[in-house]
């Protein structure tokens, strides 16, 4: 993993475990996510990818009856210690959906200022500033300036995801956990997107998980691969999609099963 | 099976790719022993089957071409695929080089050759023992032989400077032999090329197999 | 020639029918016998009907107004008692409860609503309405006498105690159907928030409450349907006295509860008549309200669905 080591360690996970009443879903997950890259996850169904990276931001525990155990390290501190509050790793930890979900009683504006008028922030001027800021960053501003009061349900499956991935941004997070962000949308709005997720490498994290094995080749740095609960290999996407090492990895990759 | 149809067109690939295999053994046999044996009529059978082969090779890319865009192969699959792509190259190279071979037998034919030939077949035998090397590892999806290349290849390398050497004290002792001699020089160093261009397969066979790229030579 | 006879088309044409008579035509019919009934009373007071306050058998001369005013205010303090507490119970129960507390509690409630009316007005008279007058009226009377509200003396069968009761029998179907409307928030619009950083209690502010907004709308208004239309609780506590008082705490009237007490002892005519005519009243007002609760609630959860 040579390109790591020019690049300092975001999140470092430590025997991760995760239940969802008494069916384990995660068995004993240790990994380091680069910081300022893109990591992929990929893996046949029911691999346990979503429920891994909904630990990242606590949203695992959400659902009644789920458990977790083991440790994830942002910056060096583990968010589930006791004296932490998941609602400020929520901030720091943003999260986009593998279906659209703008909130539709909003419009486009509002749909982005939600998440600062939740920490507070009223100032007009800054709200105007950052909805922009947000909007042109997620390539939807030009879309959409004219018509920022429209209702944030009025877009079009693609722009309403790049209109949820502008509302995460707007909090300013420091990671971006992405959750097969365009298995519901066309050729095009995904190009779109992935255009979108090479852009964003420059300022946040990013984790992605994707059932699209070309799409984790064509936009992550870092490939893993997660099979029955278990992390069964971790590297550089160019290496693990060239010379995978675990056979397991390999049948998946060139679709011998999955 | 999964992926069947997609396993069906590797297997195709390969079994040209034996075939290319076997051209380049033939074209070596042959136009060394026409040369030795200054038969004209087995010379000339090697520019018959020469377009044989140029076309076998571009099926082998036009099929590998089709399978990489529309199969998306990844790890083992591409490696497969690339490698077997260049090795029909590179024995579609070695054909070419035979017939220059059997050209010079044309060239040689009015008269008796100046000395009866001994090196230049052992390094064609060589070659041919490298060729089933590889071929092998291909069946096999093993790569132990392929260490043996790197002997065989020094031992070619080592047969040319013989040759050079002998070759060069004829043209020395009698200016008069300096055409015959250049012709045989030029089947030696066809030879030594054709040798390096196996080895270099050989390498190449072996980053398919094991993802790991060396050097032999 | 086939297709006129076969059983599909015999099938829809019994079904229309059924439904046809069954409902349309009662209803119209309802409609047409209420208003011959009450022709001889509109003939006579005209619009003045609605206006006047007056009800006097003996010299026959009625008004509708008391009883309009009485239903109309005992409806307004049952939805200003009973919309926020079937909210909160609509909350707590979809969003706070275990999905065990909620299993358990939620039919409870709903079972509420098959309290027979008469029994909750007997309960009304004998025990609520006591309490009322001594824990709740008099000290109303006595610290907010000044207010016009809560001025005169303090009864226990009164505007505010038909509040109370009428409350307490809507607070089962407003309260069930509001948390049906929030439980079918999708969990995608809830886990949205969430992710962005909301707490337990913003998430619901943020999402839930907008999204189900029209389905709640609906439901008080299909709560207020029912308080419009309540006869026998209402009328055994309201106190059954025909005035347009300002003071909740004094006794008053409503248009079922007239209905009720004085059908039977309706003599002549035109007394009969003008209690056709505020049926008649009462009849197109509850037809009003429901129907637009009813197209509200409907619309929301079809929305949902094809989204």
């Amino acid at each position: 993993m040579q390109e790591a080591k020019e690049t300092s360690v975001k999140i470092s996970v430590e025997g991760l475990n995760a239940w969802f009443n008494t069916n384990q879903v995660l068995k004993d997950i240790s990994m380091d996510i680069a910081e300022k890259r893109i990591t992929a996850i990929i893996g046949p169904s029911g691999c346990g990818k979503s429920t891994f990276v909904r630990c990242l931001n606590r949203m695992h525990e959400v659902v009644p009856k789920a458990r977790v155990t083991g440790r994830v390290l942002l910056d060096g501190e583990d968010i589930y210690s006791a004296d932490v509050d998941p609602v400020d790793i929520r901030r720091r930890v943003g999260m986009v959906f593998q279906k659209p979900n703008p909130f539709p009683t909003m419009s486009v504006y509002d749909n982005v200022a939600a998440g600062l008028r939740l920490m507070g922030v009223r100032d007009r001027a800054r709200l105007d500033r950052v909805v922009k800021k947000s909007l042109e960053m997620s390539a939807l501003w030009d879309e959409v300036k004219g018509e920022l009061n429209k209702s944030g349900a009025s877009l079009s499956g693609g722009q309403q995801q790049r209109l949820c991935i502008a509302r995460a941004l707007a909090v300013e997070p420091e990671v971006i956990l992405m959750d097969e962000p365009c298995s519901a949308l066309d050729p095009i709005a995904t190009a779109k997107i992935e255009d979108l997720i090479a852009e964003l490498k420059k300022d946040y994290t990013v984790i992605i998980v994707t059932h699209n094995m070309q799409q984790a080749a064509r936009v992550s740095d870092y490939t893993a691969f997660f099979f029955l609960g278990e992390l069964i290999e971790y590297e550089a996407t160019r290496e693990l999609f060239e010379s995978p090492a675990d056979k397991r990895t390999e049948d998946y990759i060139t679709g011998r099963f999955g | 099976m999964v992926r069947n149809r997609f396993q069906k067109e590797m297997e195709e690939l390969r079994k040209d790719v034996r075939k290319m295999a076997e051209h380049a053994k033939n074209g070596v046999e042959t136009s060394v022993l026409s040369l030795k044996n200054q038969d004209v009529e087995m010379a000339e059978s090697i520019f018959a089957r020469e377009d044989e082969s140029d076309i076998l090779n571009l099926g082998i890319d036009d099929r590998g071409m089709k399978l990489t865009a529309l199969q998306q192969p990844v790890a083992r699959d591409l490696r497969f695929i690339s490698t077997m792509m260049k090795v029909s190259d590179n024995y579609e190279r070695v054909c070419d080089l035979t017939v220059k071979i059997a050209e010079i037998t044309l060239k040689t034919a009015k008269k008796p050759l100046l000395k009866p030939l001994v090196d230049i077949p052992r390094m064609a035998q060589t070659i041919i023992e490298m060729i089933d090397i590889n071929t092998m590892a291909i069946e096999k999806w093993k790569v132990d032989e392929i260490g043996v290349l790197n002997e065989k290849d020094d031992l070619i390398d080592a047969l040319y400077d013989q040759v050079y050497r002998e070759l060069l004290t004829f043209m020395i002792k009698d200016p008069r032999t300096i055409d015959d001699a250049t012709h045989l020089l030029f089947v030696a160093r066809y030879l030594e090329r054709i040798g390096d261009i196996v080895a270099k397969t050989g390498a190449r066979i072996h980053y398919m197999i094991t993802g790991e790229r060396i050097w032999i030579k | 020639m086939r297709k006129r006879f076969s059983p599909d088309t015999m099938f829809e044409f019994a079904v229309g029918a059924v439904a046809f008579t069954g409902v349309i035509l009662l209803a119209v019919l309802l409609l047409g016998e209420l208003v011959l009934g009450a022709m001889p009373s509109i003939k006579t007071f005209g619009v003045g009907f609605l206006f006047e306050t007056t009800w006097d058998p003996v010299f026959e001369k009625f008004g509708a107004l008391a009883f309009i005013y009485g239903t109309l205010l005992s409806s307004f303090l049952a939805m200003l008692i009973g919309v926020p507490l079937s909210l909160g119970i609509a909350i707590y129960l979809a969003e706070v409860a275990s999905s065990n507390v909620r299993t358990l509690i939620s039919p409870v409630i709903e079972l509420m609503a098959a309290i027979p009316s008469v029994i909750i007005g007997l309960w009304g008279i004998f025990v609520f309405a006591p309490f009322m007058r001594d824990y709740i009226a008099t000290p109303l009377a006595k610290y907010l006498g000044f207010l016009p509200f809560f001025s005169g003396p303090a009864f226990g069968l009164s505007f505010l105690t038909a509040g109370f009761i009428l409350a307490f029998m809507i607070i089962p179907i407003v309260s069930s159907i509001t948390r049906e409307a929030l439980l079918a928030v999708p969990v995608l619009q809830k886990e949205g928030a969430l992710a962005l950083g909301a707490t337990r209690w913003e998430m619901i502010v943020m999402t839930v409450l907008p999204y189900s907004r029209a389905a709640i709308f609906g439901a008080v208004i299909i709560g207020l349907g029912r308080a419009i239309g309540e006869t026998m609780a209402v009328t055994m506590v309201i106190g059954n006295t025909p005035q347009l008082a300002a003071s909740l705490l004094a006794p008053g009237y409503s248009m079922a509860a007239v209905i009720a007490n004085e059908f039977t002892e309706a003599t002549g005519d035109l007394y009969l008549s003008a209690l056709i005519e505020i049926g008649l009243i009462l009849f197109i007002i509850s037809i009003l309200v429901n129907a637009s609760s009813r197209l509200l609630v409907w619309r929301y959860f079809e929305v949902r669905d094809s989204k």
